[in-house]
């Protein structure tokens, strides 16, 4: 039986290939979307890393809400599922056939998508492959369950184009999949948490650019399940391999299940507080560092510590500390930017001081750096402090920073990227000196 | 035990009444048609058996199954012909035949066979968009000629075949009977339903109103033999009803028709009355009596679409 059903999924693969309009549904409007989205967001960095969620998000639910039904509509209206049913192959298992062809044919799409907007705009690959196929996957699963629930409500292949607008526009539209969650107001905002779209493109990001891939979507990867679960579970009973079947009234009990997915979704978000836009980038916390993030680091070209970048002074520095050093000093005690709730962005505001200081060429930057690292090793203990640094290191872009400390006697209002920058290049070398790879400099002679 | 019995069938339609109380029962090496003008409730009936509709009464068995209550049970074991067989545009004779073997269970050899026995093979691989009628139709009775069940139910499998498919459709039937098979076809034939079936079921209506070997129905109906003369000078058509066994004598055209129930007593009267009275016999047919004649004697109205007014 398995070889039958291969036969069968393989051959469903071929005869979509030979549709004109399954290949411009499935194909050519994928495309449509990508150079839609890519006139709108190439110019970001790295261009259309990230939207890329979102345009695989559209495609899956395009497979779902038109392809597979269309296709099963029309099988059924023609009676080719009444000539299975009198064959010894139990329709559930063909159904599976028809399921696993309609991922193929969108997984072929959506790795056109990729490698389009890589060649195209210059896209990077995603960052988890494996991790994006799994998420991938489960997204299908999610909706091809819906497919079959609009396969069941449709009477005909017309009623499939209506009914699939409206499950598609409003995902597009307010879900957080066409235009994008933070661009949406809070109300639609909150909408979107009641739509299984926007958690499609919550776990299906974080496979492009997130350091971490999928360990933060864990949230969202529960909700599709549940919405996956149910929809699933209800497009089963109902499917129907006759038109002459009609649905029943407690048949829309079913449907009623697939959709009380959302809404049990939607309910758990927003009693979680999951409404507006989660930070794709770089969205891990300090705390999640692990000692294994933490020795991947590695220690080269880093700029010399009496270079003109990033200079630190060496330790136990005899060399006699300015009156105005000192006040900075005593100051950093208690500077209020250091004194948050969160950990890392405490370190990651220390580090800044030491990066404002660089870049307004301080003449004692070195020193103001050494001190810096002094008063992180007082405030912080060693563990959460090697974590912290290694979170500045490893997401550089997280989080947020200072660009002006006039409070400590520094001059001027630097650049957020470049206070970033420098940020990172200290807490390597702190990192460094921390966990013993870097040597500290021995007391200067004089 | 019996390939197939119904027993009681009832099948509605909202306030159409489809079927009622249809019993009948096919027995393998026995080719069993079910006759019927359109609308009769053929295809009811065989959809029912086939599991693909839920009848609302009665009981079905396929060689011992319920095949209401478990129409899992008789998946698979009926090879099948639905009156209408529409594929997906796109596949071909040979994915289709390819793909219905496999699920089957059957080798992709016995598809390729196939697609030679019903002369498809200049058609293997046009799509099935552009098959003519008679084309679809060799595909679906290909399609049901893929397993090797002992029951084959076959819904107007002759519709839309040119004359020598039909033969050839025939033999083959006859082949499976043969084999010992049990055959259920149905059809708005007469002659077809005559000449191929060992039995008949006459359905009208959504009952059955006769059933029984070609003989025996036209036996029970009593339908007449025609006999058609000119003769000259021409017999007086009374005396020629009175001949015995003849039951009625009416003038056509130039021509008289006597309807006998007894031909070979009629004819050896109308022997000596022609040679008595001097009629020169310019012309004679005889023409036995046929299916529809019984159809028209058991239902008293002629078999076509009229007769399907309630
Ligand atoms: N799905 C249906 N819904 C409503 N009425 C139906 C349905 N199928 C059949 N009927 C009605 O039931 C009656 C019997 O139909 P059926 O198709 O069994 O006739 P048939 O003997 O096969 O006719 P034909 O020779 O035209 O194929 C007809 O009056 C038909 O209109
Ligand atoms: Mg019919």
């Amino acid at each position: 039986m398995t070889t039958a059903l291969l036969h069968h999924a393989a051959l469903a693969l071929r005869l979509n290939f030979r549709s004109r309009q399954a290949i411009v549904y499935g194909y050519l409007v994928p495309l449509f979307f990508l150079l839609a989205f890519g006139s709108v967001f190439r110019a970001s960095e790295p261009p259309l890393l990230g939207q890329m969620g979102q345009l695989l998000t559209i495609t899956i639910l395009g497979g779902a809400c038109f392809g597979l039904p269309t296709g099963l509509v029309a099988e059924r209206e023609r009676g080719v599922w009444r000539h299975f049913r009198l064959t010894p192959v139990p329709l559930p298992a063909l159904l599976a056939g028809t399921l696993a062809a309609r991922v193929v044919i969108v997984a072929l799409a959506a790795a056109m998508q990729v490698a389009l907007a890589h060649w195209i705009y210059g896209t990077p690959w995603p960052a988890h492959s494996w991790q994006l196929a799994a998420a991938f996957l489960l997204v299908c699963a999610a909706f091809l369950g819906l497919g079959l629930v609009v396969a069941a409500l449709a009477r005909d292949v017309p009623a499939v184009q209506a009914i699939g607008q409206c499950l598609f526009l409003p995902m597009i539209m307010i879900g957080g999949v066409g235009v994008p969650l933070v661009v949406l107001p809070e109300w639609a905002q909150r909408l979107a948490c009641f739509m299984p779209g926007r958690y499609a493109v919550e776990v299906l990001q974080p496979c492009f650019n997130h350091p971490y891939g999928l360990r933060h979507a864990g949230l969202s990867l529960l909700m599709l399940v549940v919405i996956g679960a149910a929809a699933a579970l209800a497009g089963g009973r109902l499917f129907q391999w006759d038109t002459g079947q009609r649905l029943r009234p407690r048949d829309f009990g079913w449907v009623g299940a697939a959709f009380a997915g959302w809404m049990v979704a939607g309910g758990v978000a927003v009693s979680a507080g999951h409404i507006g836009p989660v930070t794709l980038v770089g969205d891990a916390a300090f705390a999640d560092i692990d000692d294994a993030a933490v020795s991947r680091i590695t220690f080269e070209d880093l700029p010399p510590d009496d270079g003109i970048y990033a200079p630190l002074a060496p330790a136990h520095s005899t060399r006699r500390l300015t009156p105005r050093i000192q006040e900075l000093i005593r100051h950093l005690d208690t500077w209020a930017p250091a004194r948050t709730d969160d950990i890392g962005q405490n370190v990651r505001n220390l580090l800044c001081v030491a990066a404002i200081a660089d870049i307004g060429q301080e003449l004692s930057e070195a020193d103001i750096a050494r001190a810096v690292f002094e008063r992180l090793r007082v405030q912080f203990d060693e563990d959460q402090l090697r974590r912290a640094l290694a979170w500045v290191v490893l997401q550089p872009g997280a989080g947020t920073v200072v660009i002006a400390a006039p409070e400590l006697g520094l001059r001027g209002e630097m650049s957020p990227a470049i206070v970033r920058e420098r940020s990172t290049w200290y807490a390597k070398k702190f990192l460094g000196r921390l966990v013993g790879t870097i040597p500290d400099t021995p007391p200067d002679p004089d | 035990m019996t390939a197939v019995c119904v027993r009681d069938l009832g099948k509605r339609y909202g306030d159409l009444v489809a079927l009622r109380e249809v019993s009948f029962e096919v027995t393998h090496g026995e080719i069993v048609g079910l006759l019927g003008p359109n609308g009769a409730g053929k295809t009811s009936t065989l959809e029912c058996l086939l599991g693909l509709r839920t009848p609302d009464s009665g009981t079905i068995a396929i060689e011992g199954h319920d095949a209401v209550a478990h129409p899992a049970h008789v998946q698979g074991r009926i090879g099948a012909v639905l009156q209408t067989t529409a594929l997906q545009d796109a596949i071909t004779p040979r994915e289709a035949l390819r793909l219905f073997a496999s699920l089957h269970g059957q080798p992709r050899t016995r598809a390729d066979a196939l697609l030679d026995e019903f002369s498809l093979r200049d058609k293997a691989r046009e799509p099935f968009a552009t098959l003519s009628g008679g084309q679809r139709q060799r595909l679906a009775l290909a399609l049901a000629f893929i397993p090797t069940p002992r029951v084959l139910v076959l819904d107007e499998p002759t519709a839309g075949l040119d004359p020598a498919a039909r033969r050839d459709l025939h033999e083959r039937i006859r082949r499976r009977r043969d084999e010992g098979c049990a055959v259920l076809l149905s059809t708005h034939d007469m002659a077809e339903a005559q000449h191929l079936c060992d039995r008949i079921v006459i359905i009208d209506g959504g009952r059955i109103i006769a059933m029984g070997t070609p003989d025996e129905l036209l036996a029970r109906a009593g339908a007449p033999a025609r006999i058609r003369l000119r003769a000259r000078p021409a017999p007086t058509p009374a005396d020629l009803a009175a001949l015995a066994g003849a039951r009625a004598c009416t003038a056509v055209d130039d021509a008289l028709v006597i309807h006998t129930i007894d031909c070979g007593d009629t004819l050896a009267a109308l022997a000596r009355h022609l040679a008595q009275h001097g009629h020169a016999i310019l012309e004679m047919h005889v023409t036995a009596p046929s299916l529809e004649d019984a159809f028209l004697h058991l239902t008293g109205k002629s078999f076509g679409p009229e007769a399907t007014k309630r």
